[in-house]
């Protein structure tokens, strides 16, 4: 079966309808839920809010579903790799190249980091003191275009086909010439939305970080979590640029037959070093804000304060620093010689003096104190050992002989999910159960949350070591299939079965989402981890306005130092009185639709919608610097208790 | 995962490969260069197993000893706030280490890009990369092969490394470790070889659909073999053929030579679309997916897309009919290199 869409033909085979077929019912079984319970309009308030913890609980929902689906394709990878010389359906060739890349670009773009930056525009606020980002229209402007970068890039599935160059995707494979068809247009355009979203994130940030800490948080007496987020914001807004260049020569190579990337004319080294100078920073801007979460919840439950907060900041900023000097090693088998490859090794070692630090210090953390083994805890503790190992194979990645033979095999695909899954999908988790409450004014349940820990990470290690076997024993990356003289099949097989294993985890944990919002104590209370930092001072869930008086802030964990020291009230830092708050608007959202528009223009070669989608981005930006969006007054309800936080327990 | 778990689980796995370690082929080098790639990937995991047992060894003794215990009184641990000598030591120690490392490494970086010395006489090969297949061209003995790429043993043997189309990456885990292929540049790689067999090589960098299959056998053999090679190579015996491969190499002529050289026809002339056939009869498997038999050839031939996607080479089901086919197969499988050892 085969249909015209702009001109471009679309096969309809059998993965592509039931692709179709799949998104068909869950529209309708959403669209049904919704009208049962009349949630409709709450919907739509929803997603005209600009509230940091509505548009991060929707950002986290988003990189949840896109979880789902980077991990439906990491599933069809395993299965097709499963055996020797298989053939899993129709996931050979090109197919299993489109579920190979958007594997990659999904979790990197759609799921790490939006999941991350979910808990910071949920929990920053919170734990500096603030009512709300510095640019609230800015950061659901954020989110609408991840959210459009995110849907282009998967609907690409069913309609004419994904990209198929990797997540990396290289050039010259990547160019028209090699790769026909919209797929590498959809992740041109796809990602380029979605980091315009990324790049105005990490300002909003850097603002607000620096902006809006309650009175008496001086830098040095910021938590962890909040000091990760600020240096990650300036990685972001040093490295992204990079890509946006990177991005724009393939597109314009793509689209206009301009040659900076092709071989002759142009030179396609140019997208390796714009994309990795981009690339490297990246896996820092995962990686950092997960080791603030690490460090909040190691010292909440260990029930000590951070050791060496000092060092900690500072090998923070060291990692961020280094970050940037580092991109060559993605490019030592490229030739550049012996003396770039040299100088760019040493760099990369001397990243793990810094790393090396943290994790000292996070045991030191944990020596002396009373560890409490809550789930958010266990994805802390896993964390350690697991990240470790990814740190340790880096190195020997980064002793240039020996990368001339790991380099592009299984042996990087086992350490880089390692680092990626082993910090920041593990960070992740220790902050959803661990901010939860705070959100949702309920914990989730520690049993399931204990299996879904387990299952989870002992089906991680299961399908991941085995890959640095496959690696020493030749198996080249982004491969769709082996021969049975290659003797990869039995390690093949475990790394399956382990996949599955991670997934069972998922279940577990989407159940015990629905668990516990079904039968979890309604009543938490503001402080039900005995916390140490701001956010722990406030009701669950917490009013609009967060803080019903701004706090005063007298060292670092403000909120263990009054519970030893006086009544465990924190002193408030301005009267009681009326806030202001922003009204919600519908704009971004219409922004972002305009985009996509245009992106659709652009994938399909229709001018019309390019230029009505480019315009209506100018019109709706016009508008917008023509007319403020306005605040609302609100008066919290008299507190007699003078909490900082309003409402009594 | 407990460290304890972590290492049993470790320790099962080289178990259940079935095999030791030194059986995989980057452990197990039969090249000057693999040897330098592997005494690094050795010291490093010597020194990264000091790190990580350090700090596996710390984390489960603080857990074990820390946890929370059952009716536990004191919940409020004193709250320190660092030590300074504590920070320095594992500040210092690291650096130690990674010194140690980085010694060796930027040595040997140096070493690996100058061609070997060591070994008398040198055999200069040029690779071409294409998407899916190699191409071996022998610029001293003005001979061209694919597939299969022979160098004599105990010899420096330079790769010089170019690509007709995307990057690819040529990687011979037991002789060579990898360089890339890249169109426009030319990248070396030397080595040599320390012993006599049939090693296996991949392109390692995503290079399109069939990238999975886009492989090669390195042959190491001794100097006289090497030499008998070669001269088989330039000058071709093909008077003995059967009527059936008569005919069949008829048809190879009006079919496959536009795209496939073989020695006998036009070894001089390096067509670089598709791969030389001269040792067609000695290759494992055709075009690296399908063993080599005459059955397979012809499903091959039936359809080559559906066996290698992306492949240039056009289906003859329609072109050729059975008897022909017959004959051609026949024809191919007569293809081998005389003074080619097996």
């Amino acid at each position: 079966m085969t249909f015209t869409f702009f001109d471009t033909k679309i096969k309809m085979m059998s993965d592509i309808i039931v692709a179709d077929l799949s998104i068909l019912i869950m529209g309708i079984a959403v669209a049904i839920l919704l009208t049962y319970y009349k949630k409709w309009r709450s919907l739509w308030k929803w997603l005209k809010s600009t509230h940091h913890s509505k548009v991060g609980i929707m950002y986290l929902t988003a990189g949840f579903a896109f979880f789902l689906r980077g991990g439906l394709d990491a599933l069809i990878m395993r299965v097709q790799l499963a055996l020797p010389q298989n053939e899993f359906w129709v996931f050979q060739g090109d197919k299993y190249n489109q579920m190979m890349t958007t594997h990659g670009t999904t979790m990197i773009f759609f799921v790490a980091m939006p999941l991350l930056i979910g808990l910071m525009n949920v929990a920053i606020p919170w734990q500096i003191g603030a009512r709300d980002l510095a640019f609230p229209y800015l950061n659901a402007m954020s989110f609408w275009l991840f959210l459009a970068g995110g849907i282009l890039v998967n609907i690409s599935f069913v309609l004419g086909g994904s990209p198929t160059a990797g997540w990396t995707s290289y050039a010259p494979l990547a160019l028209e010439k090699f790769a026909p068809g919209p797929g590498n247009d959809y992740y041109t355009l796809g990602l380029q939305v979605s980091g315009i979203g990324t790049l105005l994130t990490a300002i909003n940030f850097l603002v607000t970080i620096i902006n809006k800490r309650a009175p008496g948080m001086t830098f040095m007496r910021m938590p962890l979590f909040p000091w990760s987020t600020l240096v990650t914001s300036i990685l972001i807004l040093f490295a992204f640029p990079a890509l946006t260049v990177a991005l724009l020569l393939l597109m314009f190579d793509r689209l206009y037959g301009t040659n900076f990337l092709a071989a002759d004319a142009g030179n396609s080294l140019i997208w390796q070093h714009l994309f990795w100078i981009f690339g490297h920073p990246e896996v820092y801007i995962l990686v950092l804000p997960a080791f603030g979460i690490f460090s909040d919840v190691i010292s909440t439950f260990s029930r000590k304060r951070v050791f060496g907060y000092s060092s900690m900041v500072i090998s923070l900023m060291l990692i961020g620093f280094l970050g940037f000097m580092v991109w060559v090693h993605h490019m030592f088998t490229v030739g550049l010689g012996p003396t770039s490859n040299a100088i760019f090794a040493i760099s990369t070692m001397s990243i793990a003096v810094p790393t090396g630090i943290k994790i000292f210090n996070w045991l030191f953390t944990i020596r002396g104190g009373v560890i409490q083994m809550r789930t958010a805890m266990l994805f802390a503790l896993g964390f350690i050992p697991t990240f470790v190992i990814g740190g340790v194979t880096g190195v020997m990645l980064a002793t240039v002989p020996a990368d001339y033979q790991f380099h592009d095999s299984y042996f990087v695909v086992g350490h880089f999910h390692y680092v990626i899954i082993g910090g920041t999908i593990l960070g992740i988790f220790a902050g959803i159960y661990y901010w939860w409450p705070k959100m949702f004014g309920f914990k989730l349940n520690e049993v399931l949350g204990k299996w879904h820990f387990w299952t989870f990470l002992i089906g991680f290690h299961i399908t991941f070591f085995p890959m640095h076997i496959m690696g020493l024993k030749g198996m080249p990356r982004r491969v769709y299939t082996y021969l049975p003289e290659d003797g990869l099949a039995g390690l093949n097989m475990v790394s399956t079965i382990g996949a599955f294993m991670m997934a069972a985890g998922m279940m577990i944990f989407l159940w015990n989402l629905y668990y516990s919002a079904r039968h979890s104590e309604r009543s938490v209370g503001k402080d039900p981890w005995d916390g140490r930092t701001l956010e722990w001072t406030i009701p669950s869930p917490p009013p609009e306005y967060n803080f019903a008086r701004i706090p005063k802030v007298r060292g670092i964990d403000p909120l263990w130092q009054a519970k030893t020291y006086t009544n465990g009230e924190i002193e408030a830092a301005e009267p009681l009185g009326e806030i202001e708050m922003p009204l919600s608007t519908v704009k971004p959202v219409l922004m972002s639709g305009a985009l996509t528009i245009a992106s659709f223009g652009f994938i399909f070669h229709v001018l019309v919608f390019q230029i009505v989608g480019i315009t209506g981005v100018a019109l709706l930006l016009v508008a917008r610097s023509f007319q403020d969006t306005g605040s609302q007054s609100i008066k919290p309800p008299y507190d007699e208790d003078e909490s900082i936080g309003g409402e009594k327990e | 995962m407990k460290p304890i778990h972590l290492l049993m689980w470790s320790v099962f796995m080289l178990l259940l490969t079935g095999c030791s370690p030194s059986k995989w082929d980057v452990l197990n080098p039969k090249g000057s260069t693999a040897e330098t790639q592997l005494s690094l990937i050795q010291l490093s995991m010597l020194l990264m197993s000091i790190v990580l047992v350090t700090v596996i060894t710390l984390f489960t003794v603080f857990l074990v000893k820390y946890r929370e215990q059952p009716g536990q009184t004191n919940r409020n641990p004193s709250q320190e706030a660092g030590n300074k000598k504590l920070e320095i030591i594992w500040t210092i120690i690291p650096i130690l280490i990674l010194t140690l490392l980085a010694i060796p490494t930027v040595q040997d970086t140096y070493k690996l890009a100058d061609e070997p010395k060591e070994a008398e006489g040198t055999i200069t090969v040029k690779v071409i990369a294409h998407q899916y297949w190699w191409e071996f061209e022998y610029p001293d003995f003005g001979i061209t092969t694919a597939e299969i790429l022979h160098v004599p043993v105990d010899k420096n043997v330079v790769i010089e490394l170019t690509s007709a189309d995307t990057i690819h990456s040529f990687w011979v885990p037991q002789l060579a470790g990898k360089q890339d292929a890249i169109r426009d540049r030319t990248n070396k790689l030397s080595f040599i070889p320390r012993e006599t067999g049939m090693y296996r090589g991949s392109c390692a960098e995503l290079c399109g659909a069939a990238h999975a299959y886009m492989r090669f056998h390195v042959k190491v053999e001794s100097e006289a073999d090497f030499d008998s090679w070669v001269e088989g190579m330039k000058n071709p015996d093909r008077s003995n053929l059967t009527s059936s491969e008569k005919r069949g190499k008829a048809l190879f002529k009006d079919n496959c030579l536009s795209c496939h050289a073989t020695n006998t026809m036009d070894s001089e002339i390096n067509r670089a679309v598709a791969p030389h056939l001269g040792d067609f009869a000695s290759r494992e498997r055709i075009a690296n997916v399908l063993p080599n038999t005459p059955e397979h050839l012809k499903k091959w031939l039936d359809n080559p897309e559906a066996i290698k996607p992306d492949v240039a080479m056009p289906s003859f089901k329609d072109k050729l009919n059975n008897e022909e086919k017959e004959d051609l197969i026949n024809f191919l499988m007569s293809l081998e290199v005389e003074g080619d050892e097996k």
